[in-house]
């Protein structure tokens, strides 16, 4: 710890001085006092979050016709980002290559695409996820690295911590809020601080923990010995949480105590998944605005949904596979109305981020979300033309307002892109065809 | 993928199973039933049903005239309220038995109210308690009744169960027994709310409240004998454990297979009800949703057709609907 | 190509396959103990899974304790969890969860009214640090926690931090609290860590044997789904475990408690059948709103009372485990089975001509393996010949087109009429004939389980094939299925993986053999095939730590 400490008076000395570094990413800088760094320089943290919605869009309906800025908004998508254009990237035509892996359509996609790698079964998680390497650099200073969140129940939000691991989601909003707002959460400012004594035996028990464990390191075979080390990554994020929980908490502008949900319905009718999905995207906020984490991952549907209209016997899932194309339409109406409903949630999150003012900006300008789904045209589980979004340029880190065509790249090189905006040093990224080297030029500022 | 390195020796065992199968086959065990499986039974002939809905018996095409009601218990609502108007059921056809074997107009005889038309055609059939629906508001179709006691089956308030037996057919039998009996358990109720088929549920041991009918089943209509009916362990939200009583009573019913294994039952329980056992079993649930104190007492007095003792007219022919489904009865052994 | 590839998979299993008719075992002792000049495969640690970190605290603390079970995501490999474990990690939303269950679970076990259990001694005072109590506590409780001896100075560093955190709260008990709060959090404790002697205890050619504690947590995990009791850690400590004597002795112990075994058996049937998914498995309930969560927990309950009744009480043999029709009964299932209970859980007998016998008759496997609103032939074949006959079935093409399955697709009426429509697709047909005869066995059951005799009014049929053996309908196909040799190839493979935590190695294929010649010969006794695997070289020693690298390329 005592490093850490060195390392932030050093800093801390330096914003005094204006002249930040690059090297290290700049907003770290501010996180140990941040919240008078805050007031006095007017700089934000950048935020990071992923987005993803099961079994895609219509493309007709969905891809703009023209590239570049001022892009043309078919229905679906401007269901999705009308009013927010000039701040969301669309990004078109990316796939999600399998290096000759079994195609297991309802969970290669986005392991691709936030991995890099093919999964070679159902439930194969083949390595750790990109949201969880940016968190590595941006996270590790708040209470929480990230949040993980699911609307549909789904035990994760597709992120993974490593292979075999995937990161468990909240699925309850009542849980999240008792995880955040619960025991332990404080807004800045309300009153004069005084650590609790129990947090500090908290740090000690993990301490203690790491020590005893040191041991066990050496008795271990090389491949155990990494999952160890997630072990102990783990155990240093908890110790984080508490340091921040002995700091007197920042006094930010923008954040308040939220009042406890009332109630919540978890079913897997279309209304409370949406309802589940907002109060997540509520509370999400509130804890971006407190600064209580700068990651988070939702799901609103997984690919294998089982969601459905009220009434209805057949889910989501089951309508892109059964339900006719019809000729006139060029799409299937009944799975359509799916679309549109993601659509409607994905603009609830922007209306929600962009409903807090930081400076000059909003929260959303202050973030980078990043928005996929598992496939292009709902009835074919397909892996080429993977629909992405990019809402927010995380502080000035991303261009936006542009739609962008992959021609047929990996989207993998979202992924680089986004690592590389927020200072994770990668330089490629990704497994045999599915690697790349190649940033998205036209997102880089 | 570490995982997946070693694989080749788990595969290669599973050939092992793959090789050795010995081709045989095992004919003498496949049982031969040649694609004829029978479906679950229970007992031969035996056939529970569970209530799931009772109500009053509301006939088809009840219309309102387009006069005012008489306030003929001198009650102070009546009149007040203008939009209570006299229901019409001159014609209509009522789903009942002529109970006294009569065809009555309303000057007859002893205790004569006018008979109603059945819904076969003939004359004579009894509903005397139609008046009291009548004249009483919240009893009246769609008023508050219906989800009081439409609904008590399914929140475990009034339940009972029917078993038929000694039936060959569900469509013509000569000769069943119908056996009717409160449960003493509330049967399973499913993500709806509502009462799940099949459920077994124990009978009450009570045989006073245990009524046995004798029957015959005519192109797929049950008609009883008269008997005797009593049922207990009635609730009614705010009156419990009353005994239903109906002299002379006879059930008609007709079956509906509403899926594989699954029978409906819609049936009407007609038989005369003494105004006192009317009084005690729902008087106070019908002052509670909104009768006048003493309406119900009027109305029984005014529209008692049938006489207990062949001198003073107090019992009123009554009709019950009831719909049930199949379902199991238990603990007859207890009860005999 | 996909179909290329299962083929060639299926002529690999084909010419490895002759050599399983071994000799039957001769002695009263296992053909399979005899072997033990293999390098049996490494050393799996294994993070406990949702089911074991629970009975894991209520075996040590009591089955009264109240906390979170933890959130991390227990995935599966070759159809188990307890495989899919030895990948596993910690997450940091993993970990924070089990920092607060440990906190829970500590303050519980220290609070005034249960703290006797555990606690021998008093403090001086209540407010202040007491080493020797704190220690007696340290050395009495610690190894039980972390199934581990303490190491030299271990015990001094617990004390100090109880000492510590004495102080700094005013309270000797939140002290202890701590401390239990950190073994609790040890990967110690969070996973069963297995160590190996140095390569000189034992010979070269046969690996490295395991150690008495590693041992200890194997025999516990794999026949009691929990942690060793205090008896076996004793018998670890003094060295018992380490004679093949003291070790059989434990075995027999272990064994001979059917209450305990029962619950390792439930936890293993639990997991290969899956049953966990049971409870989020999606259902129509405007189409079946009988499915309730009274009938879930149930049919749950229902499998796992049968196949403990039938293994274990009965001692029956394995195979009769999908012919058998004896099971238990409730009044939540007795809807769904549309017959009479008068009592919960009376003992039931399927009628002797009906159409349900055996554990893939019951309501948890038809209603698991079905789609929410209908019944899938597809996932129930499939399940069988993966889990059941260790015959994987690859995934369907991405872009499949399931509209032929639907009812109202106008393309058949029964899902029999369906299926042959893109059976007749030979990229299909490579899987699908082995997939669909099964599946379509169990045709007489909805997506509930219910028993039916039509579906859109016609009657369905539930002929088919498994490997050479044809039957008339699902009456005829139990029995196939329990003569099919692969089914109990498959359950000495799924178990022996299940057992060691990992998938075998090469060199141990040979010992999987003789594990299934002894239960052959041995009638398919299951406990027996349980005690045999435990007795084995390959339960009792690994090669070493397990390397990243040198896995790669194989054993």
């Amino acid at each position: 710890m005592s490093k850490k400490l060195g390392r932030r008076r050093v800093l801390h000395g330096m914003i005094g001085g204006a002249a930040v570094s690059v090297g290290l990413p700049y907003f770290d800088c501010l996180f140990n006092n941040h919240g008078t760094a805050l007031a006095q320089t007017g700089a934000f943290p950048a935020r990071f979050g992923t987005w993803f919605w099961g079994c895609g869009m219509n493309p007709a309906r969905w891809v703009p016709t023209t590239e570049g800025s001022g892009y043309d908004l078919p229905p679906e998508l401007a269901q999705g980002i009308d009013g927010f254009q000039d701040r969301v990237s669309v990004l078109t035509g990316f796939d999600t290559p399998l290096n000759g892996e079994t195609n297991h359509p309802h969970y290669a996609p986005p392991t691709v695409t936030l991995a890099g790698q093919a999964p070679t079964s159902p439930t194969d998680v083949p390595r750790s996820t990109f949201d969880v390497e940016i968190a590595n650099i941006i996270g590790a200073s708040t209470r929480f690295r990230v949040l993980d969140v699911t609307a549909d129940g789904q035990g994760s939000a597709w992120s993974a911590q490593s292979a075999g691991t995937p990161s468990p989601a909240e699925s309850s909003p009542i849980a999240l809020y008792q995880r955040v707002f619960g025991t332990g959460f404080q807004v800045g400012g309300d009153e004069p601080f005084v650590p609790d004594p129990a947090v500090m035996v908290r740090k000690s028990v993990l301490s203690s923990v790491i020590d005893q464990t040191k041991a066990l390191e050496s008795e271990l075979g090389s491949h155990d010995r990494q999952r160890l080390d997630q072990y102990f990554t783990s155990i240093r994020q908890l110790e984080n949480q508490l340091d921040v929980l002995l700091r007197e908490p920042p006094d930010l502008p923008a954040c308040f105590m939220p009042n406890e949900p009332g109630g919540e319905n978890l079913a897997q009718e279309i209304t409370q998944v949406i309802d589940t999905h907002n109060l997540f995207v509520d509370l999400l906020t509130i804890a971006l605005a407190c600064d209580q984490t700068r990651v988070f991952n939702i799901n609103l549907w997984r690919i294998f949904t089982d969601v459905r209209f009220e009434g209805e016997s057949t889910g989501y899932h089951r309508l892109t596979h059964d339900e006719f194309v019809d000729p006139a339409l060029g799409y299937q109406p009944l799975s359509q109305r799916f679309v549109i409903k993601a659509m409607d949630a994905w603009r609830y999150l922007l209306t929600q981020l962009d409903s807090i003012q930081e400076g000059d900006n909003t929260l959303l300008d202050n973030t980078a979300v990043f928005a996929h789904s598992g496939t292009e045209f709902p009835k074919d589980h397909g892996t080429k033309n993977i629909p992405m979004l990019i809402a927010g340029s995380a502080g000035g880190r991303l261009n936006t307002g542009l739609h962008v065509r992959g021609a047929g790249s990996s989207t993998s090189r979202a992924a680089l892109t986004l690592q590389q905006a927020f200072g994770v040093p990668v330089v490629t990224w990704g497994d045999r065809n599915i690697q790349t080297s190649s940033p998205i030029g036209e997102l880089v500022p | 993928m570490i995982v997946q390195a070693q694989k080749p020796a788990a595969l290669l065992l599973i050939a092992v199973l793959a090789a050795c199968g010995d081709s045989t086959t095992s004919s003498d065990n496949t049982g031969g039933a040649g694609g004829t499986i029978p479906a679950p039974t229970v007992e031969e002939g035996v056939y529970d049903f569970l209530a799931t809905e009772l109500n009053f018996y509301y006939p088809e095409g009840l219309s309102e005239s387009d006069t005012d009601a008489t306030n003929l218990c001198g009650l102070d609502t009546i009149t007040d309220n203008t939009t209570y108007r006299p229901l019409l059921f001159d014609d209509v056809v009522v789903n009942g038995f002529d109970l006294d074997d009569a065809v009555s107009t309303g000057d007859s005889g002893l205790c004569a109210q006018a008979d109603y038309t059945g819904i076969d055609g003939s004359s004579g059939v009894d509903y005397g308690f139609l008046g009291i629906i009548d004249m009483i508001r919240p009893i009246r179709p769609d008023q508050v009744a219906r989800g009081v006691l439409a609904n008590a089956p399914s929140e475990g308030l009034i339940n009972f169960g029917i078993r038929l037996s000694g039936v060959e057919s569900l469509e013509n039998d000569d000769s069943v027994e119908v056996f009717v009996a409160p449960t003493s358990e509330v049967p399973l109720r499913g993500t709806d709310g509502r009462i799940i088929p099949r459920s077994s549920v124990p009978i009450d041991p009570n045989p006073e409240w245990q009524t046995t009918f004798r029957g015959q089943i005519v192109d797929g209509v049950l008609t009883t004998e008269p008997a005797d009916f009593t049922l207990g362990n009635i609730d009614l939200i705010i009156v419990f454990d009353r005994v239903l009583e109906l002299r002379g009573a006879r059930i008609r019913a007709t079956f509906t297979e509403i899926r594989e294994g699954v029978i409906e039952v819609d049936s009407i329980l007609a038989g005369w009800w003494s105004n006192d056992n009317m009084i005690d079993t729902i008087g106070d649930i019908v002052l509670a949703i909104g009768a006048n104190d003493g309406e119900l007492q009027c109305s029984a007095e005014m529209w008692a057709d049938g006489s207990s003792d062949g001198t003073s007219c107090d019992m009123t022919s009554m009709i019950f609907r009831t719909v049930s489904v199949s379902g199991f009865l238990t603990g007859f052994e207890e009860a005999n | 190509m996909r179909g290329t590839l299962f083929i060639l998979t299926c002529l690999t299993l084909t010419m490895a396959g002759c050599s399983t008719t071994g000799s039957p075992s001769t002695g009263p002792d296992s053909t399979a103990a005899g072997l033990d000049d293999y390098v049996p495969g490494p050393i799996a640690m294994r993070r406990l899974t949702k089911n074991q970190y629970v009975s894991t605290m209520h075996s040590l603390f009591g089955a009264d304790l109240q906390f979170f079970p933890p959130t991390e995501v227990d995935t599966r490999v070759e159809g188990l969890l307890s495989l899919g474990a030895n990948a596993a990690t910690i997450t940091p939303a993993g970990l924070e969860r089990y920092e607060s269950s440990a906190r829970q679970v500590a303050s519980q076990v220290l609070s005034p009214d249960r703290r006797g259990r555990l606690l021998g001694c008093m403090p001086e005072s209540p407010t202040d640090a007491d080493d020797a109590c704190a220690t007696e506590f340290v050395v009495g409780v610690g190894p039980r926690v972390l199934r581990r001896a303490l190491r030299e100075g271990e015990a001094d560093d617990y004390v100090a931090l109880a000492r510590e955190a004495t102080q700094e709260l005013g309270d000797f008990y939140r002290g202890l609290e701590s401390v239990l709060a950190s073994w609790l959090l040890s990967a110690d404790f969070l996973f069963i860590q297995e160590r190996a002697h140095p390569l000189n205890s034992t010979s070269e050619s046969a690996g490295r044997k395991l150690t008495a504690e590693t041992l200890a947590s194997r025999l516990s995990y794999f026949l009691w789904n929990s942690a060793p009791d205090a008896e076996l850690l004793e018998a670890a400590f003094a060295g018992e475990l380490d004679t093949d004597q003291g070790y059989r002795a434990q075995l027999e112990r272990l064994l001979s408690n059917d209450e305990r075994l029962g619950q390792g058996i439930r936890a293993l049937f639990n997991d290969l059948y899956e049953l966990d998914a049971l409870e989020t498995a999606p259902k129509d309930t405007s189409a079946f709103p009988q499915y309730t969560m009274g009938v879930i927990e149930d049919a749950k309950e229902q499998t796992l009372r049968t196949v403990v009744d039938h293994l274990l009480t009965r001692r029956a043999d394995y195979r009769d485990l999908f012919t058998t029709r004896q099971t238990f009964m409730t009044k939540n299932l007795g809807p769904i089975y549309g017959i009479p209970v008068s009592e919960d859980w009376e003992a039931y007998e399927f009628p002797q001509e009906g159409a349900r016998a055996g554990i893939l008759s019951h309501v948890s496997f038809l209603a698991l393996h079905a789609r929410s609103a209908r019944s899938s032939a597809v996932l129930r074949g499939e399940f069988i010949l993966d889990s059941l006959l260790c015959t994987p079935i690859p995934a369907p093409p991405a872009n499949v087109n399931f509209e032929a399955l639907e009812p109202n697709s106008g393309l058949g009426d029964t899902a029999r009429e369906r299926l042959a429509v893109h059976r007749s697709d030979p990229n299909c047909a490579v899987c699908h004939d082995l997939m669909d005869p099964i599946g379509l066995a169990f045709e007489n059951f909805d997506a509930i389980g219910q028993f039916r005799t039509q579906e859109s009014g016609v009657t369905i049929e539930t002929y088919g094939q498994i490997d050479e053996t044809e039957y008339d309908d699902i009456t005829g196909f139990y029995p196939a299925l329990r003569n099919a040799p692969r089914l109990t190839t498959c359950m000495v493979l799924k178990l022996y993986m299940y057992a060691v935590g990992r998938l075998p190695a090469i060199s141990e294929n040979e010992v999987l053999e003789a594990l299934e010649a002894d239960f052959d010969s041995g009638g398919y006794d299951f406990v027996r095939l349980m005690e045999n695997i435990a007795l084995t070289h390959g339960f009792r020693a690994t090669s070493g730590p397990r390397e990243a690298e040198a896995e790669e390329g194989g054993a």
